[in-house]
């Protein structure tokens, strides 16, 4: 299987801060794959890193074979890869399917900005949000949903661009335990129905056990182990890093 | 309690096999919903009604999320509200602060009616102090200088002095980095800081919103242990909602499972977690 994703040898620094250093991973197509780590290791700078919201200092980072780091973020975003972040990041005042419709970028003429958004958008909306289990709440203020349903409203958000790759931050923190399986239940269809390529940040053990394919471990800025699930799970410098003794 | 190798760990682990939506969960609790009586409730808090909810209904502008909610709660009790997103937890912690809306109903704490007090109020004279859901430390200001903002409501600054010197003696950990920004400090140190900020006013009781949101796995345990200590050795009385409902149940005395802004399900922490309908609707299967 190909790669979509390569990060080769790649360096973040802010001041004397090394938040990423020399790191390098690969991502095949069509896979999920979990990133863990301390809190501060620099999970998200990575993350931030990929899609562009700032430079990096060293290395390089190849999309579909398309070198990023030398991009603008707005060409990134239309390459088909798309983020979601810790905290929510949604429209309050507006309805969860207006949050929907302005989700989908249209068309990149800045001269149809103005424009009315398409008719079939309210159905391929409603489909959406259906499949994350909101379909109920669509015409509800996103800002009175509860902040799990925030969470899933976002993921659907994202789901609206068809991308090809998503990568999500914490998705499962701060819900409920039966919810998450819906969401790991989700997240696993949404890998093999829309062939979406899933890289996860998580904390949840139990969700990225359950999850993913592959894992890679950060400590300190920099990548301290990778492997499959069970192999992670008993790596003692994991433990000690990460999961504290068992 | 369990020994310590049947303890949970951080999140805990297991399948994730039960995939219930959240509608299913409300209309399958809502036939296993007992009505919860006062009495069973007087009974979990040993008969004690240091901190007494009656009959609340509560929400956020014209919105009621709580509906005659019953809640109590002994001195030096610890209290867990699980359920699902949007069931009304942080509602119940926001309600008896100060931050929301009260239509009716009323909260006492022992014996004095505080219903109608402010938040600023109810820190400086009735002993509540809060621990927010959010990171809420302030970043730029160092970690002395975060403790005494805890006690920014004092007329005296030397109190909070002396209350954050007593602070960064008993947890080493910040007292190390009295003088570093708090940006600096790991997640697990934030959380320890948030809640010894919040122990400046020597509150009575503690309202603890998710204390291992976004917590790596290690941190988990460290937090649980501060909460558990100061439940035992300062006789805090401590009322948190959590999702990590396993870790939740295994900590409190007393856990109650909301449902659609009502008690579905009351019982000691332990006997719930043994509870099947508990398992297989609240804490994932």
């Amino acid at each position: 299987m190909t790669n979509i994703l390569e990060v080769n040898n790649v360096s973040k620094f802010f001041g004397g801060v090394k938040a990423n250093e020399d790191i390098s991973l690969n991502i095949k197509q069509g896979s999920i794959v979990g990133l863990i780590g301390p809190n501060g290791s620099g999970k998200t700078t990575l993350f931030n890193s990929i899609v562009g919201t700032h430079p990096i200092d060293k290395g390089s980072i190849k999309f579909e074979g398309q070198e990023l780091s030398t991009m603008l973020v707005d060409k990134i975003a239309t390459l088909g890869l798309l983020r979601t972040f810790q905290q929510t990041k949604i429209y309050g005042q507006m309805s969860c399917m207006m949050n929907m419709k302005i989700s989908k970028k249209v068309s990149n003429d800045y001269s149809r900005i103005f424009d009315k958004l398409p008719k079939e958008l309210d159905e391929e909306a409603e489909q959406i949000l259906s499949f994350v289990g909101l379909y109920e709440k669509r015409n509800l203020r996103a800002g009175e949903l509860s902040f799990g349903q925030q969470k899933l409203l976002e993921l659907a958000m994202a789901l609206m661009n068809k991308p090809k790759m998503l990568m999500l931050d914490e998705p499962t923190a701060g819900i409920n335990p039966t919810l998450i399986n819906g969401i790991i239940d989700r997240l696993i269809k949404i890998n093999d129905k829309y062939k979406i390529t899933l890289f996860v940040i998580e904390h949840n053990m139990r969700v990225v056990m359950n999850l993913a394919q592959h894992i890679f471990c950060m400590a300190h800025g920099k990548m301290l182990a990778n492997g499959k699930p069970a192999e992670i799970k008993n790596d003692k410098r994991v433990i000690d890093a990460y999961l504290g003794a068992h | 309690m369990s020994d310590d190798k049947n303890k949970i760990r951080g999140y805990g682990e297991g399948k994730a096999n039960t995939v219930i939506s959240v509608d299913d969960v409300v209309e399958k609790s809502s036939q296993i919903k007992a009505k919860v009586s006062d009495s069973e409730l007087l009974k979990l808090s040993n008969q004690s009604k240091f901190l007494e909810i009656k009959n609340l209904v509560a929400g956020y502008g014209k919105m009621e999320i709580l509906h005659n909610f019953n809640l109590t709660c002994g001195e030096g009790q610890s209290l867990c509200l699980i359920g699902p997103n949007g069931a009304g937890k942080s509602t119940v912690l926001h309600s008896i602060y100060g931050f929301t809306n009260i239509f009716s109903g009323e909260i006492t704490i022992n014996n004095s009616n505080v219903t109608k007090l402010s938040p600023a109020e109810k820190l400086k004279n009735s002993g509540v102090a809060y621990i927010l859901q959010d990171n809420s430390v302030f970043p730029d200001m160092s970690v002395e200088e975060n403790l005494l903002m805890g006690g920014f409501i004092k007329d005296n600054i030397e109190e909070s002095r002396d209350a954050a010197n007593a602070v960064l003696k008993k947890y080493t950990r910040l007292g190390e980095r009295r003088n570093q920004k708090a940006k600096v400090l790991s997640g697990g140190e934030r959380r320890l800081l948030e809640i010894s900020r919040a122990l400046i006013m020597n509150p009575d009781i503690l309202l603890v919103d998710e204390p291992s949101i976004g917590l790596e796995p290690k941190y988990i345990d460290m937090v649980f242990e501060i909460l558990g200590d100061l439940q035992k050795n300062e006789k805090k009385t401590i009322l948190l909602v959590e999702q990590n409902a396993k870790k939740g149940l295994e900590f409190a005395d007393i856990g109650y499972v909301l449902v659609s802004g009502q008690t579905a399900i009351a019982g000691r922490g332990d006997d719930l977690l043994k509870n099947d309908d508990v398992g297989r609707l609240f804490l994932g299967g």
